[in-house]
């Protein structure tokens, strides 16, 4: 029984990982990231303000979390590795979660160029964590080039809508060697308990928890799905009848006579 | 005499040599989690005092910030 999620060579005793985006403020976002338990949080990489000041929320994070950079809204392979690359300059970390999307209206994956961006980030030492669609053959390709874990979505980014193909989420656990981390799509805690009783290995979310009515009790509910999830997988769960089965038994009970 | 570069997309004129003081030149702070890229390669902070920055040249300064 594994009680820690391994990958490269990192370990982490939660299997939730959380955005640092959309929360109301500052104080809510690190209240909300205690409240999950999480041991890693995502940012992305993005140019700085010349005009501005540039708040730095990376200090802060980076005393209690694993700061896992994304390169989110990166189109092309080109831009992928460099923002990867500039990831890992600016954060000493060769861990990347590692999205090359198709357009900014669904934001899924475009796997064409996902694929030869994971594979030259796997040649330049890179832990990729591919951000990608809900298709086994895929993962299953992103794990023989070498990605440390794959990360298939539940529902388009942001959707809130929960796993839409459990089936296959559930093959790409059976046939999966590296770690499964459901990202993208969770919209509440039963979707994360949904995620892990499949046999995931991790979830990664942020929308559900920044945009929810109360944040903080929100990041509690999913770190506690997180856990539930996992025991009820790690139980083993009995399989679906069709028809019912009695809980109790009949031996002994009364049975009245007829009087006529 | 000055250099046009385009720095995070805008063209930008400076006076200095290195990227070292090109930052300085247009205030950056030297957060410790700044990274910086010319013509699409990576620049390791130990080579900004020495890299020579040339007209033409396309910069890009980028941090870490809040993402899912």
């Amino acid at each position: 029984m594994k009680n820690f999620l391994s990958i490269g060579n990192k370990k982490f005793k939660s299997r939730l990982f959380m955005g640092s985006s959309r929360y109301p403020n500052h104080q809510i976002m690190l209240e909300s990231l205690e409240a999950s338990k999480t041991q890693v949080v995502t940012v992305a990489i993005r140019r700085i303000s010349l005009k501005k000041y540039n708040e730095n929320i990376i200090d802060i994070l980076k005393k209690k979390y694993f700061i896992l950079p994304n390169t989110a809204g990166c189109y092309t392979v080109k831009e992928a590795v460099l923002t990867a690359e500039l990831a890992r300059e600016a954060l000493k970390t060769n861990f990347v979660k590692l999205e090359v999307i198709g357009n900014d209206e669904d934001l899924l994956p475009d796997v064409e160029n996902l694929i030869p961006a994971a594979k030259e980030l796997v040649k330049k030492k890179f832990h990729v964590l591919p951000y990608c669609n809900d298709d086994p053959i895929i993962c299953k390709k992103l794990e023989d080039i070498g990605c440390s874990a794959v990360m298939p979505l539940a529902a388009p980014i942001g959707s809130g809508m929960g796993i839409q193909n459990q089936h296959n989420i559930k093959l790409i656990v059976e046939k999966s060697n590296v770690p499964v981390i459901i990202d993208a799509g969770v919209g509440t805690a039963s979707d994360v308990s949904i995620a892990m009783e499949l046999g995931c290995d991790g979830v990664l979310l942020n929308t559900a928890v920044a945009e929810a009515q109360n944040p903080e009790l929100m990041a509690q509910a999913m770190a506690e799905a997180i856990d539930a999830g996992r025991n009820a997988f790690l139980a083993g769960r009995i399989p679906k009848r069709l028809f019912a089965k009695n809980s109790t038994t009949n031996k002994g009970k009364i049975n009245l006579m007829k009087r006529n | 005499m000055k250099k046009k570069l385009i720095i995070n997309g805008k063209n930008t004129l400076v006076l200095s040599e290195t990227l070292s003081k090109v930052l300085h030149e247009i205030n950056v702070r030297k957060s410790q989690n700044v990274a910086i890229a010319v013509n699409e390669e990576v620049v390791q902070k130990i080579n900004w005092k020495n890299y020579k920055i040339k007209s033409g040249d396309i910069i890009e300064i980028v941090q870490p910030l809040k993402g899912g």
